[in-house]
C-alpha cells in the first residue's frame, strides 16, 4: 500500500467508530444462548433433568404459544424484539462517526479530538474579547463551529474582531470537513467578573 | 489503526438485528392478524408427531437417544469457538518491530546482512522528545502494522487551550528528527486528544499568541 491511500485507510478508521463494543457484547450474548443449547442437548441426552427447559418442552411450547398466551403479551414482547432488533440493525448500518477532524497530510497524518479544537477556540476568543475563559462557549460540530461569549457587564466587546480571530485560528488548522465559524456575543453581561 | 475486521463487526450485527427483527414483528404481525395466527396454531397440533417422527428416524440403538442430541452440542461448541475467535480478534496489530529488511532481496540490500529496529527503540525516544512539551498532559507511541507496513501512533493529551496547530507542529520536528536518526520514513499517525486528565490538568501557561 502506497503511503497517501495507508494514510486515507488510517484516518477514516479513526474518525469512524469500529462497533466492536456492540460486536462483542452480541457475540458474547450469543455464546451464553448457545452455551445453554449445547447444555440442555446434552442432558437430554443422557436424560438427566433439564437446566430450564428440555429441547423438545420448548419446541412444544414456541408452537402452543398462541393458545397459552394472551395474543396482546405476544403482540407487546414481539414488537419490542423488533424494534430492539431495528435498532440494532441500524446501528451496524449507521457510518458511526467519531467527535473528531483531521488534518493536513504531510510527512505525518493528524486526526484532532473536537473539544482540542473547542478549547483552542474558546481560548482564542476569550484572549480576543478580554473575558474570562469561562465566559466562553465554543460547540463544535461536523462543520459548524459555534462561539458564544458572554461580556462582562459594562464592557462592550467587538464582535468582527472575535469573528476575524477565530476564523484565521480555523482557517490555521486547515481541517477536514472545514469548520464554518458563528460568534454570538450575548446580550446579558455577567456581573463582577 | 488495530487490525480490527470491522465490516465483519457491522455485517455480524446486522444479522442479528436482522434476526431479531423478523422474529419479533412476525410473532407480533401473527399475533395481531387472525388469519396469520391459523398457521402458527395448527402447527402445534402435528409439531409433536413431527418431533417424535424425527427423534425416531435419527434415533441410535445402542443408547436409544437421537443423535441429533450429540450433534447439537459439537455444533454449539464450534459456534462458540468461532465466536470468541472473533471477539478475541478485535483491538489487535500492534508491532514490536518498526524495521526489519531481512525479508528483502539482497539486491535491494545495500550491505549484507539485516537490520531490525526494535519499536520500543523509537517508541522511547520520541516520547522522551514529547515529553518536554508544556502544552503536554501526557503522550503515548505505538507502532501498529496496517497492511503490512509499520505504522506509528503518536498520541498525545494536551492541556486546556493548547493550539493543535502548536502540537502537531512539535510533533512533526520531533518526527523529522527521528526521521534523521533513523534513515527512512516510517509513516505516522498523531491523534491530538483531550482525555479526562486534560480536564483535570491546569491549562497552559503558553500565550495564544506563540501558537497560532
Amino acid at each position: 500500500m502506497t503511503t497517501p491511500a495507508l494514510y486515507r485507510r488510517i484516518l477514516r478508521r479513526e474518525t469512524h467508530s469500529s462497533r466492536s463494543t456492540i460486536a462483542i457484547t452480541l457475540a458474547v450474548a450469543l455464546v451464553v444462548v448457545f452455551a445453554w443449547i449445547g447444555t440442555e442437548s446434552v442432558l437430554a441426552l443422557l436424560s438427566q433433568p433439564a437446566l430450564l427447559v428440555a429441547p423438545r418442552d420448548a419446541l412444544t411450547a414456541i408452537t402452543s404459544l398462541p393458545s397459552d398466551v394472551a395474543p396482546a403479551a405476544i403482540i407487546a414482547v414481539g414488537s419490542i424484539v423488533a424494534v430492539v432488533g431495528l435498532v440494532i440493525a441500524v446501528f451496524a448500518l449507521a457510518p458511526g462517526r467519531r467527535a473528531r477532524h483531521t488534518g493536513e497530510v504531510t510527512r505525518t497524518a493528524v486526526v484532532v479530538d473536537n473539544a482540542v479544537i473547542a478549547s483552542a477556540l474558546a481560548r482564542t476568543a476569550s484572549y480576543t474579547a478580554n473575558v474570562d475563559p469561562d465566559q466562553v462557549i465554543v460547540t463544535i460540530g461536523h462543520r459548524t463551529a459555534e462561539v458564544f461569549v458572554q461580556p462582562s457587564s459594562g464592557f462592550s466587546i467587538d464582535k468582527a474582531e472575535i469573528i476575524e480571530a477565530v476564523n484565521q485560528q480555523i482557517d490555521a488548522f486547515a481541517l477536514v470537513p472545514a469548520l464554518r465559524a458563528k460568534v454570538t456575543v450575548e446580550r446579558k453581561g455577567v456581573v463582577g467578573a | 489503526m488495530n487490525s480490527t475486521n470491522r465490516a465483519l463487526n457491522r455485517i455480524g450485527t446486522f444479522i442479528v438485528g436482522l434476526v431479531l427483527f423478523a422474529v419479533g414483528g412476525a410473532a407480533a404481525l401473527a399475533a395481531a392478524i387472525p388469519d396469520w395466527m391459523e398457521p402458527w396454531t395448527s402447527a402445534s397440533s402435528n409439531v409433536d408427531d413431527t418431533v417424535t417422527n424425527v427423534f425416531d428416524t435419527t434415533k441410535i440403538a445402542s443408547l436409544d437417544q437421537t443423535w441429533l442430541f450429540i450433534a447439537i452440542p459439537v455444533l454449539c461448541v464450534v459456534l462458540i469457538v468461532l465466536l470468541l475467535v472473533f471477539a478475541f480478534r478485535q483491538g489487535h496489530g500492534r508491532s514490536a518491530i518498526l524495521v526489519d529488511d531481512s525479508s528483502a532481496r539482497s539486491s535491494t540490500r545495500s550491505v549484507d546482512g539485516s537490520v531490525i529496529v526494535d519499536s520500543k527503540v523509537a517508541e522511547q525516544a520520541i516520547q522522551h522528545a514529547l515529553d518536554e512539551h508544556p502544552g503536554l498532559v501526557s503522550s503515548d507511541v505505538t507502532t501498529y502494522t496496517v497492511k503490512r507496513t509499520p505504522v506509528m501512533r503518536i498520541t498525545t493529551n494536551v492541556r486546556r487551550g493548547v493550539s493543535p496547530n502548536a502540537i502537531r507542529t512539535f510533533v512533526d520536528e520531533t518526527v523529522d528528527a527521528w526521521d534523521g536518526v533513523l534513515g527512512r520514513e516510517v509513516p505516522v499517525l498523531i491523534q491530538i486528544n483531550a482525555g479526562l486528565t486534560t480536564r483535570v490538568a491546569k491549562a497552559t501557561r503558553v500565550a495564544p499568541g506563540v501558537d497560532a
